[in-house]
């Protein structure tokens, strides 16, 4: 996050529970809240009476629930969350304007959404990376289309529960050749992401998989896969599964980039590793 | 008139249905790890399981260990997970038929003590923090902190009731007290924790699991409880006096606020040992005693195995279900000991076979 955002106060623990009394003294324009704050009715309806408008907007990519089943096509023609933070972003601008800056964004990110699918919808089959994908530890994963984008396989494309907890021996038989860990490092602070890393690389029932053996276990900050910064997330995720393809690009150079055009700074901070 | 043969008879013959009734438990303990180790979301099934749990307990026999995958899968995996339900299931049902049994309350649990409220505070700042109480821990931080909060909770326990002369009534309000006091302190670590990730990992780690069971963590756990266990066996003469009221112990000799102190030290200590590796796995303690009593009274000698025999049965049943119910996804344990406990727990009360306590 750039100072600037950095240093505005902070009024609630989140959309949930919003600092209602705080909100209406600060007398907002506009509030824009996720779906989280309809959850709490109570508070979602005293800001509406104070004649906020308040405008709910979903930030979560929507994701297939069985990618399986469908075709190369459709999968490819899911928005990967470029597409959606792009989406997003036009939106935006409707209420609070900003049009010349959104569209330059929009512009620069959609120029690496691209690059990306262009290389990757070239892919058989047999050159896709099976790929496992990790969040909270030890089998808890999400089905996403996000991986077959990046020219992965997901392991648990078959699963029927969105954010199902995977067998560890299921994850032995199916042998990932890669490994993806999300973690959360407000600070990103690269010993975070050290640590995601060795937890399972060091982990005794994975040492005969492909990806543990070979090294391939990548760690991925959540921050770098959606918001603005998803360009950058997007990027490792598909020079990680597919590096002969995207030996041109340098997603840490692109995020220097992102930093520089965008927020007219530089900022500090790991996003990814290694 | 009864005679003494006749009440001989009368007690050999109870006897016998006890002893029987504990030997069908370990007997169904079998059958459930061979259907345990039969089945996973790996392909390994009994014949290659048997063949390298074989192979790798005695290396001397020089036998084919099987394949790379079936060993990882075996060895790695799917058997230390059971051996670690055996050993949880049974420590927890230990420690909660001897707390209850000492403090004459058939609702005492790990989470009545406020140990499981600690555990989970202790895992809590591990996992927002990563302060830990002890620094040698490392790798173990999260472990090492529910262990140490666990063992802090019942010294606060302890403390409280001393003072009120250590009755049983006092240890179980002073245990409830603290129990709230980590609930809160557990719910503010939540709420002001700056990492919503964070705090989805502290839910993970309360709802518990044997997944993340190794050898290494086996070796640690095993030996601990094992002694606790045997300890608290040579307690059930004390237990069963104790179960007649604090008075009547007294008049028999009995030193009841020594036993009660080398009960809870005891219970604290096996269920920390536990909870500290799977996470907090509620129920068994409450419920696998009851069942045991229900089956064959309130006779401690024959009760507390009864009660390890039903504990490391119902966790690694209750594991087992969870593995394998819509593989490869799994349920959280806790979830599963409920769902196949309660029901017979309810049947059995219902049924009314024999008084449920005291």
């Amino acid at each position: 996050m750039p100072p600037s955002i950095l240093s505005v106060k902070s009024y609630g623990e989140n959309d949930y529970a919003p600092n209602v009394e705080a909100l209406i003294t600060l007398d907002p324009d506009v509030i824009f809240a996720s779906s989280m704050l309809p959850y709490n009715p109570t508070a979602y309806q005293q800001l509406k009476n104070a004649g906020i408008p308040v405008y709910i907007i979903d930030t979560t990519t929507p994701e297939p629930t069985n990618p399986s089943k469908l075709t190369k096509d459709e999968l490819y023609a899911l928005s990967p969350p470029i597409d959606f933070t792009c989406g997003l972003m036009q939106n935006f601008t409707k209420i609070v304007g900003h049009q010349t800056e959104v569209d330059s964004y929009v512009k620069w990110a959609q120029n690496y959404n691209k690059i990306v699918k262009d290389r990757i919808y070239a892919l058989t089959p047999s050159q896709q990376v099976k790929t496992y994908l990790e969040w909270y530890g030890y089998g808890r994963t999400f089905v996403t289309a996000s991986v077959y984008q990046a020219g992965g396989i997901n392991i648990a494309e078959n699963q029927t529960v969105y954010s199902p907890t995977l067998s560890t021996e299921f994850i032995v038989e199916q042998n990932p050749s890669a490994i993806i860990v999300l973690i959360a490092s407000p600070s990103h602070n690269i010993n975070d992401f050290i640590a995601a890393r060795n937890d399972v690389l060091n982990r005794t029932s994975l040492q005969n998989v492909d990806a543990v053996k070979y090294g391939r276990v990548y760690v991925c900050d959540f921050y770098a896969r959606s918001g603005v910064r998803c360009v950058i997330g997007y990027l490792y995720w598909a020079k990680w599964l597919q590096p002969s393809l995207f030996s041109d690009i340098d997603p840490a150079i692109v995020n220097q980039e992102l930093n520089q055009k965008f927020f007219g700074t530089a900022i500090a901070g790991t996003f990814a590793y290694p | 008139m009864t005679t003494k043969a006749e009440l001989t008879k009368l007690y050999n013959k109870g006897k016998k249905r006890k002893l029987l009734a504990i030997f069908s438990v370990f007997i169904a303990i079998i059958i459930v790890v061979l259907i345990s180790i039969s089945f996973g979301a790996g392909s390994p099934r009994l014949p290659e399981a048997l063949q390298v749990i074989i192979s790798r307990t005695f290396p001397f026999l020089n036998l084919d260990p099987g394949s790379p995958l079936a060993q990882t899968i075996i060895w790695d995996i799917r058997f230390p997970r059971i051996v670690m339900a055996l050993i949880a299931g049974a420590g927890l049902a230990a420690a909660g038929v001897t707390m209850q049994g000492v403090l004459r309350n058939p609702l005492v649990s790990s989470y009545v003590l406020g140990i499981s409220s600690a555990a989970g505070f202790g895992a809590a700042l591990a996992i927002v923090f990563g302060i830990g109480v002890v620094s040698f821990v490392g790798g173990y931080l999260v472990i090492g902190n529910a262990f140490i909060f666990c063992l802090l909770a019942m010294v606060i326990v302890y403390s409280i009731a001393r003072l009120r002369g250590m009755s049983s009534e006092t240890v179980i309000l002073a245990g409830v007290a603290v129990g709230f006091l980590f609930s809160a302190l557990l719910s503010l670590i939540q709420y002001i924790s700056p990492d919503n990730n964070a705090v989805t990992a502290i839910v993970f780690w309360l709802l518990g699991g044997l997944y993340t069971a190794t050898w290494e963590k086996i070796l640690i756990c095993l030996p601990i409880v094992s002694v606790t266990m045997i300890l608290m066996m040579t307690q059930s003469w004390n237990i069963n006096i104790m179960s007649m009221g604090e008075d009547v112990a007294t008049s028999l000799g009995v030193n009841s606020k020594r036993v009660l102190t080398v009960n809870m030290l005891l219970e604290t200590i096996a269920t920390a040992s536990i909870i500290a590796f799977t996470g907090i796995i509620g129920f068994v303690d409450l419920i696998a005693p009851h069942i045991a009593r229900m089956l064959l009274g309130s006779d401690h000698r024959y009760l507390i195995p009864c009660s390890i025999g039903m504990g490391a049965l119902m966790l690694l049943a209750s594991d087992t279900v969870a593995r394998l119910i819509i593989m490869p996804t799994e349920l959280p344990v806790g979830i599963l000991t409920s769902l196949l406990g309660v029901p017979f727990f309810i049947y059995l009360l219902v049924s009314k076979r024999r008084r449920s306590f005291g």
